[in-house]
């Protein structure tokens, strides 16, 4: 058991609750990140465009205090009065004043000349006392310098003397800008590092406007640390450990910051782009434009009114900039993600244990159950089961119980009758085994690989060997029989495996066997049945093989022994029998035969002893002589013919001479001779039989002819030779056999002659003897026209 | 035993299929004084007796069994019917009891096997035609 029935439930309950619920943790997480994110943006999105609002207002008021500045009525008249010099003067006149007044500033000489300066420079300097201008330039004050140009660009009035500012302002941007050749506007600069104050600046220049308003007289020049000036609005709003806001223009410049040094490039082109846009907003970046890389939240907004301004001065619009490091932003959903992982293991060790409790309700009363019936199956249960569950498993083991109690009642006598059988088993082996060796037949149970896995008494005898040296040998190594005989034998092996069962139905008459008999009726026998005799020594036997089934499914083949060598016997008497009960009949042919010559012999003889005339004498001599010859050869034949057969004298046969020998004798059978014989030999092959008994069978059909014409008529004689059988016919033209005869002809004692007239056992005897040289015969007989006889013999180099 | 001036005793007729039986039998009567008519079968001497308006007249029928066409048991039966007056004598090589046996019921005369002795020949064709004689004095008378 791999995996027991307790694990299951407790895996299918985790798995029923887990799932959903992790689904549901991760859903969770996920939508509150993103919930957490739209919220910290849109703070920091307000916090962005508050701040800038905040600065926006700064840098409005400064604007103004220098507007209240250009519309002085002494800042207007000094201005008004320093470019009434100009109006006298040719171009080139101006610029040679100009360079040696500014020559003159350069050297040292700091005193600015003309007229109405004094109140202008009191107007200045009170504006410097009220904002905390210092005297100093480079130290740390919001405000570096605030100078006035006139409409030529060259300085009017300074808050310093020092070497400070420069004389003229005329190619300067700041200055063209806010001059607008006599337009004017307000211009902010860029930021900027300047060498003279050692920081990062940036210029607000104010045109100043004569009383009409309608021209410019000068510019107005502020220049303010951009850190120190931004601070205030910037550097106190921090929140968290990191977060804070920025000030930067639109290429990405710093121009204030809390942690980032002013004038420093933001390189992220990306995120500038993404958090410059015109109307305020927050982003997701991938970077958080400090140098990291993590993913963060930026709320940023433009400047709404001053941008404007730059934007006209410069091109580029200063954005407020609101951050916080995303390790400390995203903290809350880390933390958040811990807790939901938290909630959801403990909710997983929850769904565990109450698992592990229900499975072990579950599974304790069937491992109970499990126990009763492994002991059930062992046979060691005797009490009855108690499990009191109440529900499906209770009934369960009730039906145990049932089964129990049935099981115990069924198996109580079971060993004896295990016993009972066994012995029966035991003694139907014995009384098997007895049957088969008390047999006069042989009976052989082979395997499928032809080895021998039983074999009976008589079987070992005729093996001549002990049945424990044979069984597993092979049977066809065992048997000593000649060539033709075991390849028979192997071929019938071999088809006996491979027939179906019915064909070779164990109760079916072994026909075999029978058709052996001498005297048994021969009617229904086929070519199928004719087997060869197995010659084991001088003994031969009758064969058959058999299925049988054993046992364990597998097919095993019997082969049934019977000893015929003394039917054999009786066969080969009752042969030379019938031959010689014929031959009183044949004797007074041959008498007939021989007496006629003799006569004449005789007769020649008697007259040569009278005869004086030695012609005549001679002439009588070779008749004698020719007569004297044909009586030797016949009687020759004859003797042939009588002789009985020995058995081993089986040899080549020639069919055709024992057909012609066999045509002259039966001739002599009938005391009529008016035959006609046509006869039709072709060149055969021999066969293997004894010479004798062919001729018999030549004999035997020949006289039936013979005598079934009354002496008189056509008989016709053919040998032929067709797929190694070897062929003859005997025709006659007598009257027939009548159909009710035809399946009898070949039955013992089976006449239509009058008693005494015949044994009956003529073609009984061709019959055997045909078959028992592996031929068949045929007959074929029309009423009127005569019968045929038709035998076929394998030819010796077939056998 | 003839010393008689040499007359024809009788004419015989002998039917046999073997032409040399024939001559023999020929020279044996011959040299006994009779006149001898030969046929090779059964149809042959019927032919030779009903021949025309003037049958062949003979004194005896020597004749053997086994022949062609018309055997001797045939031709016996024949003229038994036809001339019962003229005496058969059977000259065969058959040696069967059976067949001599029924033979002489059927009036045959005498039955000879083959071979058989000059005298015993003459002697028995002697008797037949003393025999044929005396039938027909008694017809005649």
């Amino acid at each position: 058991m791999r995996f027991g029935l307790k694990r299951k439930i407790i895996f299918s309950i985790l798995g029923a609750g887990a799932l959903p619920l992790i689904l549901g943790m991760v859903i969770a997480y996920f939508q509150g990140t993103t919930e957490l994110e739209r919220v910290i943006g849109g703070n920091f999105q307000a916090l962005a465009g508050e701040t800038a609002r905040s600065i926006d207002l700064v840098l409005s008021g400064e604007i103004a205090r220098r507007q209240r500045i250009a519309s002085n009525e002494s800042v207007i008249a000094a201005l008004t009065a320093r470019n009434a010099r100009y109006r006298k003067l040719e171009r080139t006149a101006i610029e040679r004043l100009l360079s040696e007044e500014a020559a003159r500033w350069r050297s040292g000489e700091r005193s600015l000349s003309g007229p109405q300066i004094g109140p202008a420079q009191e107007v200045l300097k009170r504006f410097a006392k009220t904002a905390g201008l210092s005297e100093r330039p480079g130290s740390h004050a919001t405000l570096h310098t605030l100078f006035l140009t006139d409409e030529e660009g060259a300085l009017l009035v300074s808050l310093h003397s020092d070497r400070f500012p420069a004389y003229r302002h005329a190619d300067q941007e700041w200055w063209q800008r806010a001059y607008g050749h006599g337009k004017g506007q307000t211009h902010i600069g860029t930021v900027a590092f300047d060498d003279a104050f050692g920081s990062y600046v940036f210029t607000l220049a104010i045109p100043v406007l004569d009383e009409s308003r309608q021209r410019v007289l000068g510019v107005l020049q502020s220049v303010f640390d951009a850190k120190e000036f931004f601070r205030p609005a910037i550097h106190p709003i921090r929140f968290g450990q990191t977060g804070h806001v920025m000030l930067i223009d639109s290429r990405g410049t710093v121009i204030n910051c809390p942690i980032l040094p002013t004038g420093v490039r933001v390189n992220d082109t990306a995120l500038i782009r993404s958090v410059t846009a015109e109307e305020p907003g927050w982003v997701k970046a991938a970077g958080d434009g400090h140098g990291g890389q993590a993913a963060s939240i930026i709320g940023f907004a433009p400047l709404p009114e001053t941008s404007a301004t730059t934007r006209a001065s410069t091109g580029l619009l200063w954005h407020t900039f609101a951050w916080q490091s995303s390790q400390e932003l995203f903290a809350p959903t880390h933390s958040l993600l811990l807790w939901v992982a938290s909630a959801g293991l403990l909710a997983m060790g929850l769904l565990g244990s109450i698992g592990y409790y229900a499975a072990h309700r579950i599974v304790t009363p069937i491992r109970h159950l499990q126990e009763g019936a492994a002991r059930i199956g062992r046979g060691e249960l005797t009490e009855p089961l108690t499990i009191r569950t109440g529900d499906e498993i209770e009934r369960l083991a009730d039906e145990f119980n049932t089964m129990n109690e049935r099981l115990k009642s069924a198996f109580s006598n079971l060993e004896e009758k295990v016993a009972a059988k066994t012995a029966e088993v035991r003694a139907l082996k014995e009384y098997n085994e007895k049957i088969l060796n008390s047999l006069p037949d042989s009976v052989v149970i082979l395997k499928q690989d032809r080895t021998i896995e039983y074999i009976n008494a008589e079987a070992t005898k005729v093996l001549q060997s002990q049945p424990a040296s044979i069984l597993g040998h092979s049977l066809f190594d065992l048997l000593s029989v000649d060539q033709p005989t075991q390849r028979q034998l192997e071929w019938e092996f071999d088809h006996a495996q491979l027939t179906t069962a019915s064909r070779l139905d164990p109760w079916e008459e072994p026909r075999l066997m029978q058709s052996r008999d001498p005297l048994a009726p021969t009617s229904g026998g086929t070519a199928e049945d004719i087997r060869r005799d197995i010659r084991i020594g001088a003994r031969a036997f009758g064969h058959r093989f058999f299925r049988v089934s054993s046992g364990n499914g597998a097919t095993r083949i019997g082969l049934a022994l019977r000893e015929v060598t003394s039917e054999r016997q009786l066969q080969d008497q009752l042969i030379q029998a019938e031959k010689l009960a014929g031959m009183g009949t044949l004797t007074a042919g041959i008498a007939h035969e021989i007496n006629n010559p003799l006569f004449v012999i005789m007769g020649l003889a008697e007259a040569v002893a009278e005869e004086d005339s030695p012609g005549a004498t001679k002439a009588f001599a070779k008749d004698i002589v020719k007569y004297a010859r044909h009586m030797s050869s016949l009687i020759k034949n004859f003797a042939r013919y009588a002789t009985p057969g020995s058995a081993e004298n089986i040899r080549s046969v020639d069919v055709t001479q024992a057909l012609a020998d066999a045509l002259k004798m039966a001739r002599l059978a009938h005391m009529s001779d008016d035959l006609t014989v046509h006869t039709d030999y072709a060149p055969l092959p021999p066969i293997l039989a004894r010479p004798e008994e062919i001729q018999q069978v030549c004999h035997n059909i020949i006289v039936n002819a013979i005598q079934a014409m009354n002496g008189r008529g056509a008989l016709r004689l053919s040998t032929d030779h067709v797929n190694g059988w070897v062929r003859l016919r005997i025709a006659d033209t007598g009257p027939g056999i009548p159909k009710a005869f035809l399946g009898k002809i070949f039955d013992p004692f089976f006449t239509t002659k009058e008693p005494g007239k015949g044994t009956g056992l003529g073609l009984n005897i061709v019959y055997q003897i045909v078959t028992k040289y592996g031929g068949t015969i045929a007959v074929d007989s029309e009423e009127g026209k005569g019968t045929t006889f038709t035998v076929r013999w394998p030819a010796e180099s077939h056998a | 035993m003839f010393d008689a001036p040499r007359e024809q005793f009788g004419r015989v007729m002998v039917v046999d299929d073997e032409a040399d039986i024939r001559k023999v039998v020929r020279m044996h009567l011959e040299k006994a004084n009779y006149e001898v008519i030969e046929a090779a079968n059964g149809s042959e001497a019927i032919a030779l007796l009903g021949s025309g308006d003037n049958p062949v007249y003979v004194d005896t029928i020597l004749c053997d069994i086994r022949m062609p066409k018309v055997n001797g048991l045939e031709l016996i039966e024949y003229l038994r019917q036809q001339y019962p007056s003229i005496p058969i004598v059977v000259l065969t090589g058959f040696p069967d009891v059976q067949m001599a046996t029924s033979l002489l019921k059927q009036g045959v005369l005498d039955y000879l096997v083959k071979p058989v002795e000059n005298e015993h020949l003459i002697t028995t064709i002697k008797k037949a035609v003393d025999h044929h004689e005396m039938m027909k004095g008694q017809f005649t008378t």
